[in-house]
């Protein structure tokens, strides 16, 4: 008798186990169940949030003349912002598909300068110089990445191996869901068609730098109200970020971002010039750094 | 013994809710206070859908019932990561109030990273009851695409 009366509240207290587990484990798998115990506070931070003034819409609405030249206005204006999103899409698109068209070791190195404090023990300006394993499908299986000062000093190495990007000077680890792919455009174009997107006006021209012709895609991004942004020495009106490629070759020469500020003056976010893009064998040093570093 | 494994199961869960880019994660870190309140602390890595920033955002609060108590935070950071090396830190202003919640927000613009980019929002949060000091320090890390 005693021992049934047992094994009815084993019974009972396994099965109110079981009903707590899956009611945590909704909680956790369902929203709506979750809000009941967290409530949603997204609308406590956004509040604040700068939104793009939709220049293009604005640009159309001030055009003065005849509804029939205004027509033709706002077409011939979004043809051209149009087309140079479509151009520098393109020109992205091959400049990587061009450079992933074979594996091996790519050594891809440039220069950031900027004016704002970066808040990290990165130099404000610095030299990345990397070595990328590009596999047959285009993505990095290995890197070495080395940051050095304007003196040639090292500041910081990292390497990427098993899916983990380690950096063998802070010792710091993070670990990656399969090989990625190298950005050469450093993340900037996608932020420049959202823009254009948005109705920012992008646009494209030939010109020179270093007395040689490149092809200058630029957007400027008005915000709705001025922001503080990072470590900026005051708030920010306006963005101008623009991209250059070399027009012999079609790769990107340089990327630039540049804030302008309340008092009307401009503050340089970074600006990161080419050094080096070319196929080789990776130095001896780092093939043993690669062996031995985790 | 079976209702204290209950209530075990049951802290360790609701303690740690998993979050993703765009959503809050919580810590419920200061349980039964001033009566059965808890103190709650709350980060949000978010990206919005237009232009090259991304936001960390830092969240102290009390609740179930929601009472109003001295709280907020010691030290609040936005992080920017290019895959293990930090390549930019900007700190949010310390707040410590008697309220029953406070939200913050950094905006960061992004910097250039041709691996993949990691933003982190970290901070102390705190919490004070009946003389006593909670306090709750972690990070919260997301892709930022």
């Amino acid at each position: 008798m005693k021992t049934e009366k047992s094994q009815k509240i084993i019974v009972i207290s396994l099965f109110a186990l079981l009903l707590v587990g899956l009611m945590l484990l909704g909680v956790r798998l369902s929203p709506a169940l979750a809000n009941d115990f967290y409530p949603d506070h997204s609308d406590l931070a956004e509040t604040n949030e700068p939104h793009l003034i939709n220049d293009m819409a604005t640009q159309i609405a001030e055009q003065p003349d005849a509804e029939k030249e205004s027509r033709d206005q706002e077409a011939a204006s979004n043809t051209s912002t149009l087309d140079a999103a479509a151009l520098l899409q393109s020109m992205v698109q091959d400049f990587e598909n061009n450079t992933f068209s074979q594996s091996g070791w790519l050594h891809y190195a440039y220069y950031l300068e900027s004016d704002v404090p970066n808040g990290v023990a990165l130099p404000q300006n610095y030299y990345c110089d990397g070595w990328f394993l590009i596999d047959e499908t285009g993505n990095v299986t290995q890197h070495v990445i080395s940051y050095y000062d304007n003196a040639g000093n090292l500041n910081q190495r990292e390497i990427y191996k098993d899916l983990t990007f380690i950096n063998l000077t802070t010792n710091d680890k993070m670990e990656t869901e399969g090989p990625y792919r190298l950005k050469l455009d450093l993340g900037l174009t996608r932020y420049m068609l959202e823009m254009q997107m948005e109705g920012s006006i992008l646009t494209h021209e030939v010109s020179a730098a270093d007395e040689k012709p490149v092809v200058k895609f630029s957007v400027i991004g008005n915000y709705d109200k001025p922001t503080v942004f990072g470590n900026t020495s005051q708030p920010v009106e306006s963005i101008r970020m623009t991209t250059l490629f070399d027009q012999a070759t079609g790769a990107i020469s340089e990327i630039a971002y540049v804030y302008l500020l309340v008092d009307g003056t401009e503050e340089l976010f970074y600006k990161v010039q080419t050094s080096t893009l070319e196929w080789g064998e990776l130095p001896q040093e780092f093939v043993k750094l690669l062996e031995d570093g985790d | 013994m079976l209702s204290i494994l209950l209530i075990t199961i049951a802290a360790i869960t609701v303690t740690t809710v998993f979050a993703s880019l765009g959503s809050w994660g919580y810590h419920a870190f200061a349980m039964n206070i001033s009566g059965t309140s808890d103190g709650i602390s709350g980060k949000m890595v978010n990206d919005p859908v237009v232009g090259a920033y991304w936001a960390a955002n830092i969240l102290t609060y009390v609740d179930n019932p929601p009472i109003s108590l001295s709280l907020g935070w010691n030290w609040f950071s936005g992080t920017e990561k290019c895959g293990a090396t930090a390549i930019q830190n900007v700190q949010g202003d310390p707040y410590y109030a008697y309220t029953q919640q406070r939200a913050a927000t950094i905006f960061l613009t992004a910097q250039p990273c041709g691996t993949t980019r990691y933003g982190l929002s970290s901070g102390k949060h705190i919490v004070t009851a009946g003389g006593t000091n909670y306090y709750d320090t972690w990070t919260q890390t997301e892709v930022i695409p």
